[in-house]
């Protein structure tokens, strides 16, 4: 989804404020962006907005570029040009390369747009399915615009939005269009700069944060996908699987009979964490019995690059006992997606208990 | 099990400037130094602060570095083990030719 909607009448449930220090009188769903750089614009959008730059024509060959994005019908393809540009006898146009239908882009009296001054700004509703580029119809020639590099203006802020928000709202005051929105960052300087914002909801400023993975004990498998059993590349002749129960508020898994035990879950789903810069789950914890055999008592949160590989960060929630409360750990330098998991083994003389009641688990941006 | 020593900030070297503590651990069995230089490791009862005022209690092993890169260094490290294993099982094979 992404929109930017502006006119008259207002039909906006919320607003976008930026600012060093909080509005003192904010209305319900005013979103303030701490920036001292001025807003001049906002996109609400899961993914980087689409909106790409061109910055020079040349004759590369378009068979030989990246694939073009896919753009549905309502879209916007927005581009600039930043050098002077003028055809004597073309006119631009984009290109449907599922297809290789041109599209030329004509004044409203119908003749073909031939010069194209510098820094003209054009935005093009997509009224079909299809993968554009831009070109001008030098058949013969195929120049193409480059296509790899984005503009945004300066200031611009991307609301990030996700499946699940702490503060998510009815955008609109008539009719619904509900976004969860997760963060924000800001175009400054030529790139997108992480920035933190808050909205104003039931009287109280709250953070936009990234969603959960487990919200109040229940799966958010939207993105979780679920659970599995894996083994987070920890090796051992006690395997078990007990049962992953959802009761009482809290995700469960645990494993009571026997002396000897280990178990690791993980998400089915593997998580992006190139934004997040913590995990943090709210649990109650449990590596424990009667008395230990050996020192391998413990039970992690831990992410991973597969299900079965070693962990590339674990942080412990309990080591030869219990542990209840909210426990962290920092993924600021891992990117990419990661499988997150809890795992624990026990070797005990009676009274096993190994595993966990996860209330919340939380990406924190 | 090796020796890998923390500085104030929790990141683990492999050698001592004369300022740091020693800590015994197996959680690098088989690691590259380049890769167990990007990681921090925070000890049981122990508690490290982020920048943004995050606090973090230990136990947590964690990479500093990007993780991309630690693991692409490992990597390497497998790939040049692994040639000098061959190259010195082809010396020892052909000694015995």
């Amino acid at each position: 989804m992404i929109f930017n909607l502006s006119g008259g009448g207002n039909p906006l449930n919320f607003k976008v404020v930026g600012g060093t220090s909080a509005p003192a009188t904010p209305a319900e769903n005013t979103i303030w962006v701490n920036t001292d750089t001025a807003i001049t614009g906002w996109y609400f959008d899961a993914e980087e907005p689409n909106v790409y730059n061109i910055p020079t024509n040349s004759s590369i060959d378009w068979h030989s570029m990246r694939s073009p994005h896919k753009l549905s019908e309502g879209d916007i393809l927005n581009f600039k040009i930043p050098v002077s540009i003028d055809f004597s006898l073309e006119a631009l146009a984009i290109i449907d390369v599922s297809t290789g239908q041109y599209y030329f882009l004509r004044h409203v009296d119908g003749t073909k747009l031939n010069a194209w001054p510098e820094g003209t700004k054009i935005g093009l509703r997509i009224s079909k399915d299809m993968y554009p580029i831009v070109d001008h119809n030098g058949i013969g020639t195929a120049y193409v615009m480059a296509w790899d590099s984005y503009y945004h203006d300066e200031g611009t802020v991307w609301i990030q939005t996700g499946d699940a928000s702490q503060v998510e709202f009815n955008a609109l005051n008539k009719n619904g269009i509900q976004v969860y929105p997760i963060g924000a960052k800001q175009y400054v300087g030529g790139s997108w700069v992480d920035k933190t914002a808050q909205i104003y909801q039931n009287g109280a400023w709250n953070e936009l944060v990234s969603g959960y993975l487990i919200k109040d004990g229940e799966d958010v498998t939207s993105l979780t996908g679920g659970w599995q059993h894996a083994t987070m590349g920890m090796q051992s002749n006690a395997f078990v699987h007990p049962d992953i129960t959802y009761n009482n508020g809290a995700m469960s898994v645990m494993q009571t009979t026997g002396t000897a035990a280990a178990f690791c879950i993980t998400t089915v789903n593997a998580i992006d964490l190139t934004d997040v810069k913590t995990i943090e789950a709210t649990c109650d914890a449990y590596a424990q019995g009667n008395s230990y055999q050996g020192s391998e008592n413990w039970i992690d949160l831990s992410v991973a690059t597969a299900p079965n590989t070693a962990t590339t960060a674990t942080v412990n929630l309990a080591k030869q006992g219990a542990k209840s409360g909210t426990f962290a750990l920092d993924v600021s330098s891992i990117t990419g997606s990661y499988y997150i998991g809890f795992r624990g083994m026990c070797w005990v003389t009676g009274g096993l208990k190994l595993g966990v009641n996860v209330y919340n688990l939380e990406l924190k941006r | 099990m090796r020796t890998i020593y923390l500085d104030s900030d929790f990141k683990c070297h492999v050698s001592d400037d004369g300022t740091m503590r020693a800590v015994e651990t197996d959680l690098f069995d088989g690691k590259c130094d380049t890769f167990i230089e990007g990681y921090r490791f925070v000890p049981e009862g122990e508690n490290w602060t982020r920048d943004d005022g995050t606090v973090f209690a230990g136990e947590m092993l964690s990479p500093w570095k990007n993780y991309t890169e630690l693991a692409a260094a490992q990597a390497q490290c497998e790939r040049d083990h692994a040639e000098l294993e061959a190259a010195y099982q082809e010396g020892v094979n052909s000694a015995y030719d």
